[in-house]
């Protein structure tokens, strides 16, 4: 029904939300008239626009109309500013004619300009965390019509998680590897998995890794076989973050090693600095269809990831901060599989580091993971 | 577009410095001045429940219909007592769990149904019928049972059955338990793997790392009749570019897993 025509100015403050941007002005700087910059003359609010009189296109709405029915003043011309500013940082997409667009597009694209605006989330207050939530759920909603729950659930005190693995128990399943992907929302695209199963024949070392069949399709548990798991073993001694030169990945005090996804550059210098080979990088937008998504989700867990940002196993975060076992434990048909909190004496993960004779990979290191394999 | 806005567009891009510097300063807290802090309007509350999880006396949710008893005469890790699941109600499967929008059977067993299901009664019904039983009987109707346990035939189910009442197990002692407590008979001969199922380095918790320690049976994981780990093909493997051979492949995840074990 529309044609293109040449974006004008009041469009683009419509589609950036001007009022929203001023307002948020205000109460940054309570007092802009100290501001030396000079501000537009005033001037008259336009009158019907073509192609935005109709009820139909939505962007009319009261909130955006309020701001054209007075002379811009100062501060209004500031919030203007920002709209274009918003507008020009993001997509071009909004360029298209304004009619077109619909309410939840129009919501959308606010919504990811305060996005790209928020700050590392260490830095924030709850009140923040609390904002950038309500954002990226609604997001969701918008985008993938998944209704998800994303929590910011903070370290138990007194925990620090610790992983067995044990070579005898495993029989090659991979059921952890599968809810794993279930679990964590991973890409169905490329297959992504951040669980390793490796195939070892009897006898061989555990030290040659590189050699070993992580892709085996046959009927396991094969014979004269044995299989090990890999997965971030979240070290105490994590190179991957020493690395970071953004600081997009950090421990938590539960020792989880976790990323934030929004401050991430994708530079990957952590997948070479890990030493296990625990980090993914997204080459494309992970893909997961709606009906199979997790909406059990956590800021630094499984929510969604955005291309060109690195991904890791959190020990499900999102499931272990709950109280429950990671997906991988869980689903574990064997029994192979030992989670628990390092700091209790009374924990599983205790009794089988104490009376079990257990070992971690590429121990050398100094890496010191919190993840040992042991043997019945 | 008119010089007009022009100006104005080249103007937000400076005043974008100045808001995200304010911005930033007002995160850092202590640097805003008090008075424009207060002046935010409070945020709604998210109305959520704070992160929950088990206590010591309440059971995991997950695990609410399903019949958990306390192990009588081990305890584990730190001498706590803890549970196994014995049985379950309808609706309430302990032996699956739902992880992401998938169902997965858990333990090695590939049938579902209850060990206290097993309808012996429906032939052994009264006293004494297995040892009245001839043994070619036995052989006929339990085709599919192949024992491995003591004396490799299948006259030997009086090893662990009760004379009398099939349903139940009879331990050494002479006393005789459900079969949903198959542990203590296990235990009789399995000692050391039972010592490890206690302490939690065999076997499989249940739900939760903390809380209440729930954990699976014997025989949720191994069939008495059939020990032996049934094989099976497993879920999918990845899909890892060949760093020797050929061009690797757009848009595949893999290219930074060369080194790992490609």
């Amino acid at each position: 029904m529309a044609e293109r025509r040449e974006l004008t100015f009041e469009d683009v403050l419509r589609n950036a939300g001007a009022r929203e941007a001023q307002s948020r002005l205000e109460r940054l700087m309570p007092d802009p008239a100290s501001l030396s910059s000079p501000a537009p003359e005033p001037r008259d609010a336009p009158g019907g626009e073509p192609g935005c009189g109709s009820g139909s296109c939505g962007c009319g709405s009261s909130r955006s109309n309020s701001l054209f029915d007075k002379p811009l003043d100062r501060r209004g011309a500031i919030g203007a500013m920002m709209g274009a500013l918003a507008v020009t940082t993001q997509a071009v997409g909004a360029c298209s004619p304004a009619s077109l667009e619909s309410d939840e597009e129009r919501e959308a694209k606010l919504l990811e300009r305060d996005e790209y605006f928020k700050g590392n989330y260490r830095l924030m207050t709850p009140a923040e965390k609390a904002e950038t939530v309500r954002r990226l759920e609604r997001l969701a909603e918008i985008r993938t019509g998944v209704d998800a729950s994303i929590r910011t659930d903070e370290a138990l005190p007194d925990v620090m998680y610790g992983y067995a693995f044990n070579i005898s128990k495993c029989k090659g399943f991979r059921n952890c590897v599968e809810a794993c992907i279930q679990e964590n929302n991973l890409d169905r695209e490329s297959g992504r998995q951040y669980i390793r199963i490796f195939e070892i024949e009897d006898g061989e070392s555990i030290g040659d890794l590189e050699h070993a069949d992580a892709t085996y399709g046959h009927a396991v548990p094969a014979e004269g076989h044995y299989y090990l798991g890999t997965q971030c073993f979240q070290c105490a001694n994590p190179p991957c973050v020493y690395v970071c030169p953004v600081q997009a990945t950090w421990q938590e005090p539960d020792g989880i090693v976790v990323v934030d996804y929004d401050w991430c550059i994708g530079c990957r210098y952590c997948m070479a600095a890990c030493p296990y080979w625990a980090r993914r990088f997204n080459w494309s937008e992970p893909e997961v269809p709606a009906a199979e998504v997790n909406p059990r989700q956590h800021y630094l867990g499984n929510r969604a990831r955005k291309q060109g940002v690195v991904e890791k196993c959190t020990y499900c975060i999102q499931r272990t901060r709950e109280g429950r076992l990671p997906a991988c434990a869980e689903a574990c048909p064997t029994g192979a599989r030992v989670f628990g909190n390092l700091l209790d004496p009374d924990s599983e993960i205790r009794s089988v580091l104490e009376h079990k004779q257990v070992f971690r990979l590429k121990e050398d290191l100094g890496t010191e993971p919190r993840f040992w394999y042991f043997m019945d | 577009m008119t010089p007009n806005a022009r100006v104005l567009i080249v103007a937000a891009w400076v005043l974008a410095a100045v808001v995200v510097v304010a911005r930033e300063a007002l995160i850092r807290g202590p640097a805003a001045p008090d008075g424009v802090a207060e002046a935010l309007p409070p945020l709604p509350s998210l109305e959520r429940a704070p992160a929950s999880f088990e206590t010591e006396d309440t059971l995991p949710s997950a695990l609410k219909g399903v019949t958990v008893e306390l192990v009588e005469g081990r305890t584990g890790p730190g001498d706590r007592p803890f549970y196994v699941a014995v049985r379950s109600r309808e609706g309430a499967d302990h032996l699956s769990r739902q992880i992401g929008r998938s169902t997965f059977r858990l333990g090695l067993r590939t049938t579902s149904r209850d060990l206290s299901q097993y309808p012996c009664s429906s032939c052994h019904a009264g006293a004494a019928m297995i040892r009245d039983r001839p043994e070619r009987d036995a052989e006929a109707v339990h085709r599919n049972i192949r024992p491995v346990h003591p004396g490799e035939t299948r006259a030997q189910c009086l090893t662990c059955h009760a004379a009398d009442d099939p349903g139940r197990l009879a331990l050494e002692s002479e006393e005789t338990v459900s079969l949903d407590h198959s542990y203590r008979l296990c235990a009789q001969c399995h000692f050391p793997q039972v010592d490890s199922w206690a302490a939690g380095s065999h076997g499989k918790r249940l739900v939760a790392w903390r809380g209440r320690r729930v954990v699976a049976g014997c025989a949720d994981c191994h069939d008495p009749h059939r020990p032996a780990t049934v094989t099976r093909i497993p879920y999918p493997g990845p899909v890892l570019p060949d760093p020797l051979g050929g061009e690797l492949e757009g848009g595949e995840e893999g290219q930074g897993e060369v080194q790992g074990h490609g």
